[in-house]
């Protein structure tokens, strides 16, 4: 599964983040997981504990809490803001979405003007949203 | 907010040795022709060689490859498939044919995902197929993989060859390493370029390679291939 490939880019990616802020303890990590990457938030938070338990010492304690990133869309063209459940995408199309974030582009449309050609205001994939801890 | 992608991209090409950025500033000088074809003249010499057709807007490699029933499969990532004795990856595995709509921001957002989450093993090359132009995503691709040799395509055409010349300067001011300048398209004059001391070589224009186009074992017996060899054997 390729998430295990973007949990290895949270747990590298807050590695550097709690030394660039001297952390001696990674107390917790909290995920935002964009609605449009479709990914099961409490399997990711698994794979992302999994590995943290092998990773720097400062991390490996740390709780791994998850929070659900809404997609929302403006389209370019007639400036109509809409989500996810307002477009009608298959599933073929929503596992290359899964993949690629950006293939919505290819298979979403305005639902108000038909347009392609919209931007993701947010919702898009997984960002680390908050690193906390002690610096004891 | 913290996007955690491109903290991994090392980790994904650590078993790369080199990774080659067959980039290009004007449209139709057959930069994707001699991304794909240099990707097959590596493997064919034995080299354990990636192709990365990050052109996304206009992906070509696998046409160019004839590359028709291929698909990744998932482990710890995204596994290319090795096809044509190259392990390929491009974003027309997801996208089925359709046009691909998207702004330059949404070009760099798609090549960090592929980046971030493509397994690509042990590799002698990496040819990456660059996106067109200096926009965002050339501009962070260089970024994120430092050690990227730029191979600058040009054709003899005086608008390709002015802003070629403006890109490298832009390139050199990055500390982009460039590997070499190849004159595409070539009517058998000398190159503007012959006496650049990165100069490789001249291709000349070959009808030929529109016949063999999707035909790999056909592509490699062209006068195209034959030349591009000539300048391979320079690198590698």
């Amino acid at each position: 599964m390729h998430e295990w490939a973007l949990a290895e880019a949270v747990v590298t990616s807050a590695t550097e983040t709690a030394r660039q802020q001297k952390l001696a303890v990674v107390e917790e990590i909290v995920l935002n997981i964009g609605e449009l990457q479709a990914i099961d938030n409490e399997m990711f938070a698994e794979l992302v504990q999994g590995q943290l338990s092998s990773a720097a010492v400062e991390l490996r304690g740390a709780k791994v809490r998850v929070v659900k990133g809404e997609a929302a869309f403006e389209c370019q063209a007639c400036k109509k803001e809409f989500s996810e459940k307002d477009t009608k995408v298959g599933e073929e199309e929503r596992e290359a979405i899964h993949f690629v974030p950006e293939m919505a582009h290819v298979y979403m449309r305005c639902p108000a003007c038909g347009s392609p050609d919209f931007s993701i205001v947010r919702g898009r994939g997984v960002f680390i949203q908050e690193i906390s801890g002690r610096h004891d | 907010m913290i996007d955690p992608r491109s903290s991994v991209i090392e980790k994904r090409l650590a078993g790369v040795k080199r990774v080659i950025a067959v980039t290009g500033w004007k449209g139709g000088i057959g930069k994707s022709s001699i991304a794909s074809v240099l990707a097959l003249l590596l493997a064919r010499k034995g080299h354990r060689t990636a192709l990365l057709d990050l052109d996304f807007t206009g992906a070509s490699d696998h046409i160019i490859l004839g590359i028709n029933d291929a698909h990744y499969t998932e482990e710890t990532g995204i596994n290319p498939p090795l096809t044509c004795g190259i392990t390929f990856m491009s974003m027309s595995f997801f996208s089925q044919g359709r046009a691909v709509p998207l702004r330059g921001s949404d070009v760099s957002q798609a090549a960090l995902e592929l980046l971030a989450v493509t397994q690509w093993g042990e590799q002698d090359f990496l040819v990456v197929d660059m996106p067109p132009g200096i926009g965002d995503a050339s501009l962070d691709m260089v970024r994120w993989i430092k050690r990227a040799e730029l191979l600058a395509v040009t054709t003899p055409a005086v608008l390709a060859v002015e802003t070629l010349k403006r890109s490298l300067a832009l390139f050199e001011r990055l500390n982009v390493p460039l590997l070499g300048i190849v004159e595409n398209l070539s009517a058998g004059a000398p190159s503007p370029f012959s006496h650049h001391a990165k100069f490789l070589g001249a291709i000349r224009r070959d009808p030929d390679l529109e016949t063999a186009t999707g035909q790999p074992e056909m592509i490699l017996r062209t006068r195209f291939a034959e030349e591009l060899g000539k300048i391979v054997a320079t690198f590698s």
